[in-house]
């Protein structure tokens, strides 16, 4: 989130002034005061602290796992949860717990990538259409509404249809139904900066279409398409998990939790702690981005609170 | 109004054109090898695939065979099944009765629930009602579709036994699909709706009517809640039209017999033509209720013809 950094509403200083802090004056960043917002969201925080536990089960996976995920023990399959086995074994007597943990590898992978590509999809094509208007700007935009008209899980299963299952098609198929929306959203809030004194300005006094767009128009329009990034990883995730569900995901034999809820469904009604303890990690981690999602648009636009 | 009428359409035969370029492109480089799957082993030979090819049309140039593709689907041929041995779009007129069902009774929880909920939050605004459904919204929608769905199914049906577990059996077998579907879009809509009475509530017409000694029931129930249920109308219909494309995981978790749980199983035993044809049906749908919608927008509030 550092590229809402540049504190894009001050002057850029004068080299040979006196640095404010010599002067003891405190200078008030925007940065600053969107940090001091979001860390005084007691939700935000929660949520952040949420993230960061799912984000340090995948880094660690190897570490924190008791049990390799994929060991089958062909003796001890469907255990009850015990001392040996903390949410017990599945049909085929691997851990649980430690399946679960390497899950949150596949959700980040694929929820942070997946997210990340469509943004920069969004984020390209939408500043072309909105910067460059015109022809452009419709090829572009009719495109989005092409793609905006696919449910998400829809398109995706077209995707891997032809693609065949696995992380890197499920990826793809994410974000190319998914960057319709930034692509909106930035284009939207470009065309209101495009015609801002400043851009007129750094227009005037000579600067490139690439330097206006990278350097004055993009800061003051990335907001709103950062926090739905945020937000849409949790999105991502879910439809990542929900395609596994449908057995069009990454493949059945990754320890996955949409694989480990489709399978656990077997045992509805007598072994429910097969399904319900990979739903509760997916519930965890998709609260925890909807919690930093709506913390960080407060904090960029206290008004819309 | 009628200007306003022909742009939409055309711009709405631009998207489906969109949509079915997408389409198209997908099939044409969908995995499988059709001549060697009618012939079997004949396929080998260069001249029973030659005519073969000829008769099915796939020697024809790539927008020849787009242009048949698109005349098949208007005339709603959309293939024969691979598994069920009948034409797809019988399989689906057979199966849309269930689908609507469920998305009527769905769309009545989302306006039951979420218009009374959002309402309730924002004329009692920090409150311990406000804060409740505030933290209601964001778990139903944090929670997805799957994971809710089979915890309501644990409960209510498996353990207490009020509803069935499962399928499609009179009354009292739609109440936990139905709810389950609507959970997401009910959330939503209650919060569009807290946000905007919160912002009618601020609005002059509405000072001025509680100034001329109007009680603030008489001022919500007549001016504030008319002028903000537009924006839950509109929301509403868009997810109407999303509903009649079928819910896929909503009817797989329960067994419904609608359009969804027929994509589900084709999915699962690989059924392409259905594939096809669902994802074909859901983009329609979507698109012509989002028109509808817009439509009526633009009549009742004729600002946005201008635009």
């Amino acid at each position: 989130m550092t590229e809402v950094q540049p504190s894009v509403d001050q002057p850029t200083p004068v080299r040979d002034t006196v640095p404010a802090a010599a002067l003891g004056i405190r200078r008030q960043t925007q940065f600053g005061d969107i940090r001091r917002r979001f860390f005084r969201n007691k939700l935000a925080v929660l949520g952040l602290a949420m993230v960061g536990i799912v984000f340090a089960m995948a880094a660690f996976a190897p570490l924190v796992a008791p049990y390799d995920p994929r060991f089958q023990n062909l003796q001890n399959t469907t255990a009850k949860p015990s001392a040996a086995h903390w949410l017990g074994t599945d049909e085929l007597g691997r851990d649980q717990l430690s399946r679960i943990i390497y899950g949150s590898r596949i959700a980040i992978v694929v929820g942070l990538t997946s997210i990340v590509l469509a943004l920069l999809l969004g984020v390209i094509l939408g500043s072309i259409a909105g910067y460059r208007g015109g022809k452009a700007d419709s090829i572009v935009m009719r495109t989005a509404d092409a793609f905006f008209a696919f449910p998400l899980l829809i398109g995706a299963i077209l995707i891997i249809l032809v693609t065949g299952r696995g992380v890197l098609p499920v990826i793809l198929a994410i974000a190319v139904f998914t960057w319709a929306v930034p692509a909106r959203l930035l284009r939207s809030s470009i065309l209101s900066v495009r015609e801002a004194e400043y851009v007129e300005a750094a227009r005037s006094l000579g600067a490139s279409s690439w330097r206006i767009v990278t350097r004055h128009v993009l800061p003051n329009s990335l907001a709103p398409v950062l926090v739905y990034g945020m937000v849409s990883v949790g999105t991502a995730i879910v439809a990542e998990t929900a395609l596994s569900f449908l057995g069009v995901g990454v493949g059945v034999d990754v320890p996955d939790w949409g694989n480990m809820i489709a399978a656990g469904r077997q045992f509805f009604g007598y072994l429910d702690y097969l399904w319900l303890y990979p739903s509760l990690a997916v519930v965890f981690t998709v609260l925890g981005f909807v919690f930093v999602g709506d913390g960080l648009r407060d904090a960029l636009d206290p008004r819309l609170r | 109004m009628g200007r306003y009428v022909v742009r939409r359409l055309l711009q709405m035969i631009l998207v489906l054109f969109g949509a079915s370029i997408i389409l198209f492109v997908s099939l044409f480089i969908l995995p499988g090898d059709p001549i060697g799957t009618a012939a079997g082993e004949r396929s080998r030979d260069p001249a029973v695939r030659a005519v073969l090819e000829k008769r099915y049309g796939l020697d024809k140039p790539i927008p020849v065979q787009y242009i048949r593709y698109v005349g098949r689907v208007l005339r709603g041929d959309l293939g024969e099944s691979y598994r069920q041995r009948r034409p797809v779009r019988d399989y689906l007129w057979d199966r849309f009765g269930a689908t609507a069902q469920l998305a009527v009774a769905a769309i009545f929880f989302e306006i039951a629930i979420g218009i009374s909920a959002g309402l309730v939050a924002a004329v009692f605004r920090y409150s311990f009602w406000d804060v409740l459904v505030t933290l209601t919204t964001t778990l139903a929608i944090g929670i997805p579709t799957y994971v809710g769905g089979s915890i309501l199914q644990g409960i209510f049906a498996q353990k207490f036994g009020w509803f069935p577990r499962s399928g499609r059996s009179g009354f009292s077998s739609i109440i936990l699909p139905a709810f389950t579907l609507a959970s997401v879009d009910a959330a939503l809509v209650a919060r569009l709706m807290r946000g905007t009475m919160l912002e009618v509530l601020r609005a002059d017409y509405v000072r001025t009517a509680l100034a001329k000694g109007l009680s603030k029931r008489t001022v919500i129930l007549k001016h504030v809640l008319r002028n903000s249920v537009i924006p839950v109308v509109t929301y509403l219909g868009i997810a109407f039209g999303g509903l009649l494309g079928g819910a896929l995981i909503t009817e797989a978790i329960f067994n419904w017999p609608g359009i969804g749980l027929a994509l589900a199983t084709a999915i699962s035993t690989q059924d392409n033509p259905i594939i096809i044809a669902v994802v074909t049906y859901g983009v329609g749908a979507f698109v012509i209720v989002n028109l509808i919608v817009d439509l009526t927008y633009a009549y009742l509030d004729p600002r946005i013809r201008l635009e």
